[in-house]
């Protein structure tokens, strides 16, 4: 029970749940989406935190998710779990495609070919108009139902993204702990000393970019059914710079600081803001180089800064 | 389809090529002076054209001591992201710096609405068009093609300027001082190179590059405060596909580039001119597959 206490998740979910009892119902609102956009960071934080490949691309991979949901469940009358499913489905299908050809790259170039990744199908999306609505998109899609049961409250998709999100997190911790996870902290250290190993640095690298997509495509179903519209703007390159920039600011293999700092920027950037209008985007990167040029080792680092600053005090008054 | 309009598209395309080429030449420079790839590079373009309409339309300056002033204003942009994103983070790894350069430029791509609204100059939100650099002559042709003379220009600007930088690197002292502060900066350091300050003259260089290329297309095509993302990315895979770090394989790419552009849009019926800006980036996915190295071969991609 002493050890169940101290465990993050079991802490993080408690609070969780008991929040609703406490807050009004329209605090619900930016803490929907930031578990929304949280899963997707978490499949950032395993490719770039873990790994160390970056993608400016999974905005697209969250696109490709909710784009499939939107079409199944206006189009075709498909139920949404079903739907969710095929999401999944659809967007690890494509990673697996395009991350033969892209993960040959590094660094510079693996980010302007996952960017061009996203602009491609940016491009697609907003220039296609029969089936997917060109830049209109789609609308009407219903709400998430699991059985018949709907979830339409703000209070009801909180649980059930929280959920989500908890087994989500649960799968990555597990992954990291085992060879699969040590062999993708190697890959990000030392690619060539990795191979020598005997790992199957291109096997690796692919399996944790499909599961990462995976991740970013059932953030995008869910985002979909949340919002009931999906369209090519909400899937751009800036939704993929904002996942690299939560995976910095919650740490580098940290995954609940990947959720937490996803929950911090979205309330920074659909709360705080969007009320400055015009200045929004310009106060926002702003802060994002302020970021990096003061915290680029994340927040958590800052405890780190105490710390040894604690010390030095303390060899001081040694000598 | 007759062999004068795929002429015609090669023509159109040599001539966007050239304006790829010389957003290439600007990251090729940077590259080969910090081993940075600056993602911010298209906001130089984009800013050439916007601060040559600036000072044309509310400063009344005649057409070239307008560009020239543009030219400068954009050099300043380009040393002032040097100095106060680039230097900051220059240790902290590929991951930052290329999210820093992200950050420039989504920066400097949002600047021109507030700054509009606080001069009251609303224009500066709006598409624009510069005038065209001569005016006497509107087109000449080319075995039945035809070509305008601002195109002509374009060209001349890439291949002069591709020319002048070959010449900077490889024959002047500083050039030779640019190159060493990226191949070894203990090296360059130890024999006297000041090698922050080359790389801040390399943003320069690049800055002033970018804003030719800026105010050379924005006759062409409509141009706006937001234009510079796109231009910025298609010069990157000109660079790429002619051959990462060489000055001649970001001219030859971005030609390349522009002509395979417009023979996509000419010659695929229907869905050519539809997915327009797709092309670029199918391109790249195509290149980095089969050639990462590019046309002329990169020593700088493994």
């Amino acid at each position: 029970m002493k050890r169940l206490a101290k465990n993050t998740n079991f802490q993080v979910a408690v609070v969780l749940a008991v929040l609703p009892l406490f807050v009004p119902e329209d605090f619900f609102r930016f803490l929907c989406l930031g578990a929304i956009y949280s899963i997707a960071a978490l499949g950032m934080s395993l490719l770039l935190g873990y790994a160390g490949q970056i993608s400016l691309g999974h905005a697209a991979f969250m696109g490709i998710g909710a784009y499939t949901t939107a079409i199944l469940t206006t189009q075709y009358n498909c139920p949404v779990s079903l739907a969710f499913l095929a999401s999944i489905v659809a967007s690890s299908l494509i990673a697996y495609v395009i991350g033969k050809p892209i993960l040959r790259t590094k660094g510079f170039f693996l980010a302007l070919a996952t960017l061009g990744f996203g602009e491609i199908f940016f491009v697609f999306t907003s220039r296609t108009d029969p089936v997917i609505g060109g830049l209109v998109g789609i609308g009407g899609i219903p709400y998430f139902s699991i059985a018949g049961y709907e979830f339409t409250s703000y209070t009801q998709m909180h649980y059930l993204y929280w959920a989500i999100l908890l087994g989500l997190i649960l799968y990555a911790q597990a992954m990291v702990r085992t060879r699969t996870g040590r062999a993708f902290r190697a890959i990000s250290v030392d690619e060539l000393a990795a191979s020598s190993m005997g790992i199957d640095v291109a096997g690796y690298k692919l399996k944790i970019f499909v599961i990462s997509a995976a991740y970013a495509g059932i953030a995008g179903s869910l985002l979909t059914t949340y919002l009931s519209m999906t369209q090519p703007y909400g899937f751009r390159v800036d939704l993929s710079i904002f996942l690299v920039l939560a995976v910095i600011v919650g740490g580098m293999g940290n995954l609940w600081g990947a959720v937490a700092a996803t929950v911090a920027l979205t309330w920074l950037k659909d709360e705080q803001l969007s009320q400055y209008q015009e200045y929004s985007a310009l106060i926002y990167g702003v802060i994002l180089i302020l970021i990096l040029v003061f915290v680029p080792n994340g927040l958590g680092s800052l405890r780190g800064l105490f710390v040894r600053r604690a010390k030095a005090g303390t060899d001081e008054a040694a000598i | 389809m007759s062999a004068i309009s795929i002429l015609q598209f090669i023509v159109v395309g040599v001539s966007m090529g050239a304006v790829y080429a010389l957003i290439a030449l600007g990251f090729t420079t940077i590259f080969r002076a910090s081993n940075i790839v600056n993602f911010a590079q298209g906001e130089f373009v984009m800013l050439g054209g916007l601060l040559t309409n600036f000072f044309l339309v509310t400063c009344a300056v005649p057409y070239l001591p307008a560009a020239a002033l543009a030219v400068l204003g954009v050099v300043l942009v380009g040393m002032g992201l040097q100095v106060l994103v680039i230097h900051p983070i220059r240790k902290a790894g590929v991951l930052i710096m290329i999210m820093g350069t992200l950050g420039a430029s989504i920066v400097i791509s949002n600047a021109p609405i507030p700054l509009s609204s606080i001069a009251n100059l609303g224009y500066l939100r709006d598409p624009f068009t510069l005038p065209r650099i001569t005016t006497s002559v509107e087109s000449i042709g080319i075995l039945g093609a035809r070509i305008s003379i601002q195109r002509i220009w374009a060209i001349g600007a890439s291949l002069a300027l591709l020319g002048a930088l070959y010449c900077f690197t490889n024959y002047t002292r500083m050039g030779k001082a640019m190159e060493s502060s990226s191949t070894s900066p203990l090296a360059a350091r130890l024999v006297g190179v000041r090698v922050e300050r080359m790389v801040l003259y390399a943003f320069a260089v690049s800055a002033a590059v970018g804003a030719v290329g800026g105010i050379l297309i924005a006759p062409i095509f409509n141009m706006r405060y937001d234009s510079g993302v796109l231009l910025g990315l298609k010069g990157f895979v000109g660079a790429v596909l002619g051959g990462w770090g060489k000055l001649s394989g970001a001219v030859l790419g971005g030609f390349v580039l522009g002509v395979v552009e417009s023979l996509c849009v000419g010659l695929i019926p229907e869905y050519g001119s539809r997915y327009q800006q797709m092309w670029a980036f199918l391109v790249l996915l195509v290149i980095l597959y089969f050639r990462p190295t590019g046309i002329l071969g990169s020593e700088d991609v493994e």
